[in-house]
């Protein structure tokens, strides 16, 4: 998180929190449902399957979030929450298409790190009881999901320097 | 502060249509992409209402992923196809869009003449330095000593520069962004959209395949130190010294957009009299 | 001589450095109107953009006429600067008369050649006195030759000059009388012969503006120009015009410009148009192309002069019949219409944008420099109710497809603007829903409903001029149909029995309707101006000729005369 001073200072009330958890959970909801769908285009079925189980799983997150409640409105106001260095960004240069399910979890891992982090910068320092109170919830869902994705990684180790060799040159099209 | 809006008309994936992009992952156009649908969301405009109109290279595959009418033209000449639309339905929202390749090299009479028309457009380029979908040869950007197999050690030639072409050939409105930050990137285009006149947006959107160099862009650029001008003269200066990687909006005009005025006045029977012997 | 009445008599007049020969030409034309008569001028002049030599180039008669005579009666030079530019385009006989002003000097021999009387009238000195111009005493002085009336010409002067001051009216009416009272001088005896009574309304108007004229009627509401000899004047004259009808033009700053933003406008749902001449319909081809492929209709009139390259941009040929028919890459079927004569820009203009419309494919529309640049004196051509537009798709389904194989082949289209209508039209090969697509089955669909739709559908009559009975046929197309038909009538007179068949739509080709109207044609002469005869090999490239063919064929600049093609025509009819 680049800069707390503004998270706290937008984030006051229990509404503008759940308005920015929902935010944050919906863009990772879509943005690895997105990269499932990039990876079964470029033939890579196994990540495929990964980022659609972290799609699940922040689906999960959103329910959570909205616990019932209508969906909020994302105001623009919000984006910086979601920019470059936002929560759960995706650093998309560091995806390939021939990627194994390390460097996926890789990246996921750091994406729900970032919004574990802020959430627990709420827990412990936002003035408004009920938005720690939240904060603290989603903060401990976020460290359960990174224990996954850990337990996930163990079994994935890192993979041979030339895991990205590809014989074929690539091809062009018009 | 209250920071929840009421509830919008159309989220982001509203305009997404159901073609899956073939861009390589990683490719900087997935978020321009999203940062279109997240524009159009904030304008709160019909799909219906807006058309996306490209030329050829990997950038303008766009429209087809995209839910809104849209032209796939030929080889740089959508700006063209776009007055055209633009001209004869004003009332519609006219998106061009394509790559460094399309626009500056055989596009870049058209890209002069649009800036010069200032016809109500706004015209995002995806900038990354090469031609993309023929396998990787320079562009009208691409740095003199690039390396290629069209030209071994480089060009040579001084790289073509499109914010500063823009704002002497009369663009209105110049904007960069880059694509490691979609978000911001929306926000630009809605900015573009919503300033009158003719609205140039470079996204610096990185090759993951030809131009793995480009990694480096994340740390390279930086927000624009000054705030945007609406000072041509000053405007110039700040863009013949720029670095490249200064994101923002960094002019801001005020010339009236070029719109002829659709009223009929007279029948067809009127024109006829004036051929009577 | 004796004095004698003409049915047609054909005048020119040549001057240079300002002399002003054009406008006196355009008086003489519009005097003649007036006074009830047909006729057309063309014009003719040297490179420079002012004070070149210029040719004033008449024919007016008692019958419409679309063509040139076999050659001038009276030739009126102001000067003889640079004359000899012209003297292949003038024609002149021994019973013709050539009126110079003595202060011009000798007479150059190339014009002398050609054994005509020669006459003198002091233009200059005649208008010094006027405080006129000589021009305009050349105009009066022609007048008074053939017979048209003081009265007319102080009319069509004071409508001319209307915004002028009265002094400049004064001296030119001064000067018109001089020179009617110059005219007996001449010893010159044929006058016109007086005209059939008016009935109905006469139109004074060139090819280019007809096509304009035809375009708005058509339904075109935008055009994209850039300037190109012979076709500004058409771009010219819609700028306006367009505008008062509630239409648009935008000047393109090229010809790629203007095609791709005629693709544009009419993809919005307006019926665009853009115009040029060979070198830019080069540079169009590509688009052309994507407004096939994408089925967006737009209409190309091309204005056809010299080639190839930059050619001889202000005259007339037919040669860019290949370009038209064949230049695109791909099967690419597509609308081909040519206008038969300068009344017929309008009508040929119209119904390719009809066409065009109707079946959502674009048309080139063949004119050229001859017809388009030629003002001609004919009756209003009447109203033809075309009916029928491009077929919108106001409330698509879910599932809509903009190119839904149809029986017809024509797919309903929405409009940008229309809900649930969203498609992204492609120059790519496409399936039904536009989707790109490299799938043989799509590809053949694709193929399949683009040339049914415009190969199934009924022309109607338009598609040529079928005149005559006889054995044999002469086949032309454009602006020689004219000469062609005058031919034809003179060899009916010599006893020769000939069928004309002027082509109207080239493409799609129609092998069927050809086969009818060659129905007891033994033999076939084919007319064109073309060096490489690109007429003659297209027709045998699509069509059944019959047994015994001759082929008429020369290249611009020289127009073909119908003496050219009567004479060409009794000789082969009697081998």
């Amino acid at each position: 998180m680049s800069d707390n001073k503004k998270l706290l200072q937008t984030i006051r009330t229990a509404d503008d929190f759940r308005a920015c958890a929902y935010a944050l959970e919906s863009e990772a909801a879509e943005r690895y449902a997105e990269l499932a769908d990039q990876m079964e285009v470029h033939n890579n079925r196994e990540v495929a399957a990964l980022f659609r189980k972290m799609a699940e799983i922040e689906g999960k997150h959103i329910d959570l979030v909205l616990a019932g409640r209508p969906r909020p409105a994302i105001a623009s106001s919000m984006a910086f929450w979601l920019g470059r260095d936002g929560a759960e960004t995706i650093a998309t240069e560091d995806l390939h298409y021939l990627m194994t399910p390390h460097h996926a979890l890789t990246l996921a891992l750091k994406g729900e790190q970032n919004a574990a982090a802020m959430f627990e910068t709420l827990a412990a320092q936002a003035p408004d009881p009920t938005v720690r109170r939240l904060a603290a919830e989603m903060a401990a869902e976020e460290r359960e999901h990174i224990e996954l994705i850990k337990v996930w990684l163990a079994k994935f180790p890192e993979p041979d320097a030339d895991w990205h060799d590809d014989p074929d040159p690539p091809v062009f099209s018009e | 502060m209250n920071t929840v809006a009421p509830a919008a008309a159309y989220a982001a994936r509203d305009y997404k249509s159901d073609v899956k992009p073939v861009w390589c992952p990683g490719c900087g156009d997935y978020s321009v992409l999203s940062a279109f649908t997240k524009a159009f969301a904030d304008l709160g405009l019909a799909p219906e209402k807006i058309a996306v109109v490209s030329g050829i290279g990997c950038s303008s595959r766009i429209p087809a992923y995209t839910n809104t009418y849209g032209f796939h033209g030929v080889h740089g000449r959508a700006l063209a196809l776009a007055t055209g639309l633009k001209v004869a339905r004003p009332e519609l929202t006219v998106v061009v869009a394509g790559g460094d390749g399309d626009g500056f090299s055989i596009g870049g009479n058209h890209f002069l003449h649009a800036c010069r028309r200032n016809v109500d457009l706004t015209y995002v380029v995806m900038d990354n330095r090469v031609y993309g979908m023929t396998k990787g040869q320079p562009s009208p950007t691409t740095e003199p000593n690039w390396d290629s197999a069209l030209s071994p050690g480089g060009t040579g030639l001084r790289p073509f520069n499109p914010l500063v072409i823009a704002l002497a050939s009369g663009a209105n409105f110049v904007a960069r962004g880059f694509s490691g930050d979609p978000n911001g990137c929306a926000q630009l285009i809605v900015e573009a959209v919503r300033h009158p006149g003719f609205s140039f947006v470079e996204i610096m959107s990185p090759c993951v395949t030809f131009r793995p160099d480009q990694r480096g862009w994340k740390d390279a650029v930086h927000p624009a130190p000054v705030a945007a001008t609406g000072d041509a003269a000053k405007a110039a200066r700040r863009l013949m010294t720029d670095d490249g990687f200064n994101l923002g909006v960094l002019y801001k005009g005020d010339r009236a957009p070029y719109q002829p005025e659709i009223k009929a006045s007279a029948s067809i029977a009127d024109l006829e009299r004036a051929f009577v012997s | 001589m004796t004095a004698s009445s003409r049915t047609s008599i054909s005048v020119v007049l040549t001057g240079s450095g300002g002399a002003g020969v054009m406008t006196a030409g355009n008086m003489l034309l519009d005097a003649a109107a007036k006074a009830g008569y047909y006729g057309l001028m063309t014009r003719s002049s040297g490179p420079q953009i002012r004070g070149g030599e210029a040719a004033a180039l008449l024919r007016i008669a008692t019958q419409p006429v679309d063509s040139h005579d076999d050659r001038f009666d009276i030739m009126v030079a102001v000067d003889w600067e640079n004359v000899q530019r012209f003297a292949e385009e003038i024609p002149l006989g021994r019973d013709s008369v050539i009126v110079a002003d003595p202060a011009s000097g000798e007479m150059p021999q190339a014009i002398a050649a050609k054994g005509a009387r020669a006459a003198a009238v002091a233009l200059k000195d005649l208008a010094k006195k006027a405080a006129g111009r000589p021009n305009m005493v050349a105009l009066g002085l022609v007048a008074g030759l053939i017979g048209l009336s003081e009265a007319i010409l102080i009319e069509v002067i004071a409508k001319s000059l209307k915004k002028g001051d009265p002094k400049t009216l004064a001296a030119s009416e001064a000067a018109i009388r001089a020179g009617l009272a110059a005219a007996p001088s001449v010893g010159w005896t044929a006058t016109l012969a007086q005209p059939p009574a008016k009935s109905g309304t006469r139109w004074t108007v060139s090819g280019n503006h007809a096509a304009g004229l035809g375009a708005i009627k058509g339904g075109i509401r935008f055009v994209a120009a850039y300037p190109i000899t012979p076709a500004s004047e058409m771009l010219e004259w819609m700028a306006p015009a367009l505008r008062k009808v509630g239409g648009t033009l935008v000047q393109a700053e090229d010809e790629l410009a203007s095609i791709n933003m005629a693709i544009g406008g009419s993809y919005g749902g307006v019926p665009s148009l853009t115009a040029t001449s060979g070198p830019g319909l080069a540079l169009m081809s590509e688009a052309f192309g994507l407004a096939i492929a994408s089925e967006t209709p737009i209409v190309v009139v091309n204005v056809m002069r010299g080639g190839p390259s930059t050619g001889i941009p202000t005259k007339s040929e037919q040669t860019d019949l290949n370009m038209a028919v064949y230049g695109l890459h791909g099967d690419a079927p597509h609308l081909v219409v040519a206008p038969l004569s300068v009344a017929d820009c309008q009508f040929a203009t119209q119904w390719a944008v009809q066409l065009a419309e109707r079946t959502q494919t674009p048309a080139i529309v063949l004119s050229d420099q001859n017809l388009g640049q030629a003002r001609a004196i004919v009756d209003r051509p009447a109203d033809v109710a075309l009916a029928g537009g491009r077929l919108v798709e106001q409330a698509p389904e879910p599932g809509y497809a903009r190119y839904a194989v149809t029986p017809s082949g024509v797919s309903p289209m929405t409009l940008p603007g229309t809900r649930g209508g969203q498609y992204t039209a492609d120059g790519l090969e496409h399936n039904p829903r536009g989707t790109p697509s490299s799938q043989a089955k799509d590809h053949s669909a694709q193929l399949d409903k683009r040339a049914r739709k415009i190969e199934g559908f009924d022309y109607g009559e338009h598609w040529a001029q079928i005149e005559g009975e006889g054995d044999i046929a002469v086949i032309t197309w454009g602006s020689t149909t004219a000469p062609v038909r005058e031919a034809v009538a003179r060899a009916r007179a010599d006893g020769i029995k000939a069928r004309l068949v002027a082509l109207r739509l080239i493409a799609p080709v129609q092998p069927a309707r050809l086969a009818a109207a060659l129905e007891g044609i033994g033999r076939a002469l084919i007319v064109e101006q073309s060096h490489g005869a690109q007429f003659h090999k297209f027709l045998r490239a699509h069509y059944d000729l019959p047994g015994k063919i001759d082929v008429l064929a020369r290249p611009g600049p020289i127009l073909f005369k119908p003496d050219d093609i009567h004479r060409h025509l009794m000789t082969w009819s009697r081998a």
